[in-house]
Order: structure tokens, then C-alpha cells, then sequence
């Protein structure tokens, strides 16, 4: 079809006509525009401006969150340097002379024994002089079981965990053997015994104590598989015996034994590994003889 | 009212701040361009009001679709496809013109010497606005804007058959008016004379 005159009539008059639009036609646009959704390209731009924003804050805060998470921030923030020239600054002899009740009445920290605190090298070293310490009493195990009759009475106690007040120091031969010298007989104050329902049916003498960990134990017990169980040998049935193990535990002298994980660490306190561990003593020296 | 900028005076440099979003350059298109896009709304929505409504939409369109004008052609021309496109949009939207009573076809030719030094633009648009919305469609994109029937039935929907007749129907009546105001205007002529002498 092609053109006819009536088209390049209105073509030739209409192609550049104008109409005036009315004054406020600007302002209409003006205002429309103003409350108009964005166009496709900046709506999209300004969608990854939010998603960025939004991204960067979750991840501001889980930070935060892991790091709230922690259990001891200060064992993470101290590095392994320090934790070292600290433990090199202790004096060998002290840590292993010194009495495990009145060390820990004066330096043991809770919030620094804890089971969830990963094992550093630190940790090895400080737990020598203990593992030496059991070594030692190990060594001079006969001669204790020689030197206390057994069984005794048939009383079962179990002292309740109270601290332990300081006690006279008592003087131990170099192989861990109390001297016949010294006098054992002497009640020690700070240790309630009280009787319990079990006394009739069982001949051992079992002693529960209280005893906090000291400073140079509590890497140990921070140690993951291995843990610490501070045991008395006492399986005497005479005060006297059960005296004479207080006051070498008193002195320093107990069994501080690194085993292997036999049971999960966290489950317990440390009045039941405490417990655990000189059950597990006892029934040991049970067994042998 | 027209702003005098000198930045903007070629179109290249008013185009680049339209695609920056500068508030002047958008008065300053709409200043330059309104009355001439407001005329080719008119002429396919043959309303003002409804016109000037299509020509804010059109102008809203291209400052935000301004990013797709590659330069291969005139910023006008451009302009213009933008609001021819937003007519038929309000067409389609608001006219039901598809479906009209054919019209009868007029033979009779009018003086196109005489209409052309006599007949003004608005006089036309006027015209072209009187028509029925499925032949002033297609006449104004067949005739006006130089589309053929394919392109006609892919914008509209319509079958290019259909364009054919919208078209052959829209001139006859263009025609027909032309002739009546011709045939007034000479009639009106003939009695002043008469009255004169």
C-alpha cells in the first residue's frame, strides 16, 4: 500500500506540530518522579549496597558471638612466651616442696583449672615437679604399708570437705618413709570425720578430702586426655596411720599420679575426681597385696 | 520560560547529563521537547488531558531509560519512539479500539492545494483527534511515524490485514473532513463576497 496524498498532507503538517503542555505539567512530572519506584539498574545497585551491609554486620557479630564463646580469654590472649618466663620464674624446689593445702589456700584460681582450656606446652612443664612428687612417693610406698598395721578398727569415715588447717610439718626420710620418730598420734584440727552407714560392712578406711589444686597442679588438670588424681595411701585402720597421711599430704607428699583418661574430665568435680582418684588408689593397693 | 544553558546546548552533552540524573538537564528537556511530544500524544490519544498525563509517563521513561539511548540516531527521534510507544500502552490500557463499527468509504478527494496553504496543524491534529482510536492509530503510525503494516500489527496486536482497512477507513474520513471544511471555508468565502459587493 503505498502513500497517498492524504498522508503526505497530515505527515507534512504534523511531523514538527507542538502543542503547549499546561504550566503545572513540570511539577506533576516533578512530583511523580519523586514518589516513582526506582529504575531497574540503581534499584539493583542499591540491593547489593544492602545485601553488602547486612552481610558485613552478621559477620561483625558472630565474630563477637565466637569470641563471647570462649571460655578463658585471658589463656588465649597470654602467648606461650610468657606463660613460659612466668613458670621459669618459680623456683623448682618450692613447687615440689610445697604443701599442696596451704598452696592452694593462698594461689589456686578456679577460673584457671579448667577442662575446656586447650594444653599448651606450658602445661607440660609445670607438671614435672608433680610427676616427680608421685615418682618419690611411689619409691618410698612399702615402706609406709610396713609401717601401718592393717585393718584397724572397723570404721568407715569419711571426712567432710572442709579446708584443711595447716598442720605441723612433719620431717620425711629421703625415700618418702615417716621417721619412727615423729608423733603421729596428734589429732589434726580442720578435718571433721563423722560416721556413715556403711561402717559394719567394710574394712577400710576410706578418707574423702577436700584438697584445691594448687597453682603448679592446675595445668595438670587442664591437661586434656591425661588428669590428675591426688590419692592418700591410707589403708591403715589406726588414726595413727590416717594422721600420718594427712600430714604427708599436708607436707607435699601425696600421690600426684598423670594417668590416662579413664572417664570424662568435665563430668566431675574436683571434690569427686579428688574422691575418684583415692578410690582408685586403694583399690590398687588392694589388689597387690 | 525556556532555560538557557550553554552546557547543554548539543545534544550529546545534554544527553550525558540526562544519563547522570542532573535535575537541570531534565527541565531543560522538557523545556525543549514538551510541546513537540505533547503533539504527538495528542495525536494518538485525542485527548489533552489524557495526553498531557501520556506525556508525563513518556517523559518519565526516558529519564530513566535514558542508559538505553545508543546514539545511533537522533535524541528526538528517540524520544519520539518513546512516547508513541507510551500512547499505545495507554491505549491498549484504557480504549477498547479493536473492536469498531467500519465506517463508510468516501470517494470524493478534497483540494490538498487548497488544505495545504489553508489548513493548520492544530486544525489537523484536531482532525486526527476526531477520528475512532483503532484508525487514528494506525494512521498515525502508517502515515506520520513511516511504519509498514508488519511493524503495525506487531506493535498493536493487531492482524496486518486489519491494519490495512483501519487505514484505508481512517483516510477516507480524513478525507471527508478535510472536504467538509474546505467546502465551508470556500462556502463561507463565496457568501462574503456576495455580501461585500
Amino acid at each position: 500500500m503505498e502513500k497517498q496524498p492524504i498522508d503526505d498532507l497530515f505527515a507534512r503538517k504534523l511531523r514538527e506540530a507542538e502543542l503547549p503542555p499546561s504550566p503545572d505539567a513540570f511539577s506533576r512530572l516533578q512530583s511523580r518522579m519523586s514518589t516513582a519506584p526506582l529504575p531497574v539498574t540503581r534499584r539493583r545497585v542499591a540491593i547489593w549496597w544492602y545485601g553488602a551491609a547486612v552481610a558485613s554486620l552478621l559477620l561483625v557479630t558472630l565474630f563477637y558471638y565466637r569470641n563471647s564463646l570462649l571460655p578463658d580469654p585471658v589463656a588465649k590472649k597470654q602467648p606461650l612466651a610468657q606463660i613460659k618466663a612466668s613458670q621459669a620464674a618459680v623456683p623448682a624446689n618450692d613447687a615440689q616442696s610445697a604443701p599442696l593445702v596451704t598452696n592452694a589456700g593462698k594461689h589456686a584460681n578456679p577460673s584457671r583449672i579448667s577442662t575446656t582450656k586447650p594444653v599448651t606446652e606450658a602445661a607440660h612443664e609445670q607438671s614435672k615437679p608433680i610427676i616427680a612428687m608421685a615418682a618419690k612417693l611411689e619409691a618410698g610406698k612399702n615402706e609406709i604399708r610396713s609401717s601401718m598395721p592393717y585393718p584397724g578398727n572397723n570404721t568407715h569415715e569419711v571426712i567432710s570437705p572442709v579446708p584443711v588447717s595447716p598442720v605441723p610439718q612433719v620431717e620425711l626420710a629421703k625415700n618418702g618413709s615417716i621417721p619412727s620418730s615423729t608423733n603421729l598420734s596428734k589429732p589434726i584440727e580442720g578435718i571433721q570425720t563423722s560416721p556413715t552407714a556403711a561402717h559394719q560392712s567394710d574394712q577400710q578406711r576410706v578418707v574423702v578430702m577436700t584438697i584445691e589444686e594448687p597453682k603448679a597442679a592446675a595445668p595438670i588438670v587442664a591437661l586434656q586426655p591425661a588428669q590428675v588424681e591426688s590419692t592418700s595411701q591410707v589403708q591403715s585402720g589406726s588414726l595413727a596411720g590416717l594422721l600420718a597421711k594427712v600430714k604427708q599430704l599436708k607436707n607435699g607428699d601425696a600421690l600426684a599420679r598423670v594417668t590416662p583418661a579413664k572417664r570424662p574430665v568435665d563430668s566431675r568435680s574436683r571434690i569427686s575426681r579428688v574422691f575418684e582418684g583415692m578410690k582408685e588408689s586403694l583399690k590398687n593397693e588392694t589388689t597387690l597385696e | 520560560m525556556a532555560l538557557t544553558i550553554p552546557h547543554y546546548l548539543t545534544e550529546s552533552r545534554l544527553v550525558a547529563a540526562l544519563q547522570q540524573q542532573e535535575a537541570r538537564a531534565q527541565r531543560v528537556v522538557y523545556e525543549r521537547y514538551g510541546s513537540r511530544m505533547l503533539a504527538v500524544c495528542m495525536r494518538y490519544v485525542g485527548n489533552h488531558d489524557d495526553a498531557e498525563e501520556v506525556l508525563i509517563d513518556g517523559f518519565m521513561r526516558v529519564y530513566n531509560r535514558i542508559g538505553q539511548f545508543r546514539g545511533d540516531g537522533s535524541f528526538e527521534g528517540w524520544m519520539r519512539r518513546v512516547m508513541v510507544t507510551e500512547s499505545l500502552m495507554y491505549l491498549r490500557k484504557n480504549k477498547a479500539w479493536r473492536q469498531e463499527q467500519p465506517l463508510d468509504t468516501i470517494t470524493v478527494e478534497p483540494d490538498y492545494e487548497w488544505a495545504d496553504a489553508n489548513l493548520q496543524s492544530e486544525d489537523l491534529i484536531r482532525l486526527v483527534a476526531q477520528l475512532p482510536d483503532g484508525y487514528r492509530t494506525v494512521f498515525n503510525l502508517y502515515a506520520i511515524e513511516g511504519y509498514n503494516h508488519a511493524e503495525i500489527a506487531e506493535l498493536t496486536g493487531i492482524s496486518e490485514g486489519t491494519s490495512k482497512s483501519q487505514l484505508s477507513r481512517a483516510r477516507a474520513l480524513l478525507q471527508q473532513k478535510v472536504r467538509n471544511m474546505e467546502t465551508g471555508y470556500k462556502t463561507a468565502s463565496h457568501y462574503g463576497k456576495a455580501a461585500n459587493r
